[in-house]
């Protein structure tokens, strides 16, 4: 299966068997973090103001903004909790994060909600704070595995991530850069993107795929040249 | 002082009952008896005038600690922005632009790539969210603007990076809503990527000069603040799915296109209080005038002690 994105621009699909979904915060929307008590936080990303998508969704995505969606964890607010802050030698830290939530994503055409809904588990596994290279930059990412999405809508590609499950990535940055301690201590408010995506298959099941599919073509003309030889 | 009358005091009622005297010895425990409540008030005040004292100096050298932090306090003023509908970071070789429209969006955003979808700082203003905003080169509202990215330094811990050369006229562009715009030239940058947890995130830095501000009908205070102020940075961040590394966007063609969002901000150092008293005088003063309090009080319960021994 091969999703074409024409003048892509935001970033849905590129390579054989996988697609993905870029996504942005529509206005007023933000991934917000709070402390939690000694050495653990919580991040929640809030609603739009509703001059884009339509509440209560969060994001605007796909190669042409035709879909929306929102991420919401299960903890007060819906809110995703973190702790167990680790820090590399290079400074850059990652922690666990102990909450699920949902995701949501529906299609729509700028103006209205045209589809049915995909849902799905969000099972976040880390979220890291990079090292400050070159000035003070902050940037951050977590990745989740999603699972028991469920569409019953007609929207090719939501079908083609509601059957292979798939990954939940987010960005963000903060300037000047913010460490997680620092966030899960003092908090703090920022814009985000991401991308969802389902895995590309991996080269060495393709290889044997097409080997497989050899052996039986040349087992067809090995049978055929029999059966005129008889 | 007390302690020590309160001390000869007892010797001399010890002697009277040693010799029997006892209407001078009964006598003598009367006026004992009311030294030792006189000592054991003056005692008590004394411990707690120590404690006042103490707690004085606790608060002096505290409030002067606040005074000197909040004097120093740094107030960090951002907007945060993200990429409109009809954009999109898109790499091509050692190149990335910020361009891609979507022809049923135009005319609700023209040639906008941006737009301000929080604030912080700026005295809880939110007079800026809303607002739209491009890359440019030179004034050319909207123009498709594209970066070049030189020799990329591969990091062990993952981390890749690129100085991005830069059109020397290269700007970016926010509307006001009212028809004026603020205007920033982009510096200088460099170009990231990490995979410390299986997946690419990335950044672009900037650091922005000669940031000028042109209300239109009326003025954003936000604006007038980043065009008043320290020189502002922005940062970019994006996330590219499949774990592609700087040098794998760079090698792989047109191949990668992903949301981005960033983040203008300015750091504010108030400018330091006046010079006299300035706080951290202010703090040693109150500390050496409380070390002297505390010396002569102490001097004077260590006086009290040498007369009883004596």
């Amino acid at each position: 299966m091969k999703w074409v994105a024409a003048g892509t621009v935001l970033g849905t699909m590129a390579a054989q068997g996988a697609f993905q979904i870029g996504f942005q915060a529509d206005t007023g929307s933000t991934v917000t973090f709070a402390p939690a008590g000694p050495g653990a936080g919580t991040f929640a990303f809030s609603q739009a103001d509703g001059s884009f998508v339509p509440q209560p969704y969060q994001w605007y995505g796909g190669a042409s903004a035709q879909y929306v969606g929102s991420i919401v964890g299960s903890g007060a607010g819906g809110s995703f909790g973190f702790n167990n802050i680790q820090t590399a030698l290079d400074g850059s830290q990652t922690a666990t994060i102990t909450t699920g939530g949902q995701l949501t994503i529906s299609t729509w055409d700028y103006t209205a909600l045209t589809g049915t809904i995909l849902g799905g588990n969000i099972g976040w596994s880390q979220i890291e704070t990079g090292y400050g290279y070159a000035g003070s930059i902050g940037q951050a990412t977590f990745t989740v595995d999603l699972s028991n999405l469920h569409y019953t809508g007609s929207d090719p590609e939501l079908t083609f991530l509601a059957a292979n499950n798939g990954y939940l990535q987010v960005a963000f940055q903060f300037n000047p850069g913010e460490s997680l301690t620092t966030l899960a201590s003092v908090g703090g408010s920022t814009s985000y993107n991401g991308t969802i995506y389902t895995p590309a298959p991996e080269t060495s099941t393709t290889v044997a795929g097409f080997a497989a599919l050899g052996m039986v073509g040349l087992l067809v003309v090995l049978q055929n040249r029999r059966s005129v030889a008889a | 002082m007390l302690e020590a009358t309160v001390e000869m005091m007892s010797s001399k009622c010890m002697r009277m009952s040693k010799l029997f005297l006892v209407e001078e010895w009964n006598m003598c425990k009367i006026r004992l008896g009311v030294m030792q409540r006189r000592n054991w008030r003056e005692t008590e005040n004394n411990k707690r005038n120590m404690k006042k004292i103490a707690r004085l100096c606790g608060v002096l050298a505290g409030g002067g600690a606040l005074l000197s932090g909040v004097a120093q306090a740094a107030t960090v003023n951002s907007l945060n922005f993200s990429g409109l509908p009809t954009s999109a970071v898109q790499f091509d070789g050692h190149t990335f632009d910020f361009t891609g429209v979507i022809p049923a969006l135009q005319g609700r955003y023209g040639a906008n790539e941006i737009h301000v979808t929080s604030e912080s700082g700026f005295g809880g203003s939110s007079s800026s969210v809303g607002d739209l905003g491009f890359f440019s080169i030179g004034a050319s509202s909207g123009a498709a603007t594209t970066w070049s990215f030189g020799a990329i330094t591969v990091y062990g811990n993952g981390v890749q990076i690129a100085n991005v050369t830069s059109p020397a006229n290269t700007e970016v562009t926010l509307g006001d809503g009212f028809g004026g715009t603020l205007t920033a030239n982009l510096a200088w940058m460099t170009v990231q990527t990490s995979a410390q947890i299986g997946s690419l995130n990335g950044s672009l830095t900037l650091n922005l000069s000669d940031v000028t501000y042109t209300p239109g009908t009326s003025s954003n205070p936000d604006f007038v603040t980043l065009a008043t102020g320290v020189t502002p940075s922005l940062i970019v961040s994006f996330s590219v799915p499949g774990n592609p590394s700087l040098t794998q966007l760079a090698t792989g063609g047109l191949h990668q296109s992903t949301s981005y969002s960033g983040s203008i901000s300015e750091t504010v150092t108030p400018p330091p209080p006046p010079p006299i008293p300035e706080a951290t005088t202010t703090v040693a003063g109150g500390a050496a005038l409380c070390s002297v309090v505390l010396l002569m009080a102490t001097q004077r319960r260590q006086n009290g002690a040498l007369k009883i021994s004596k």
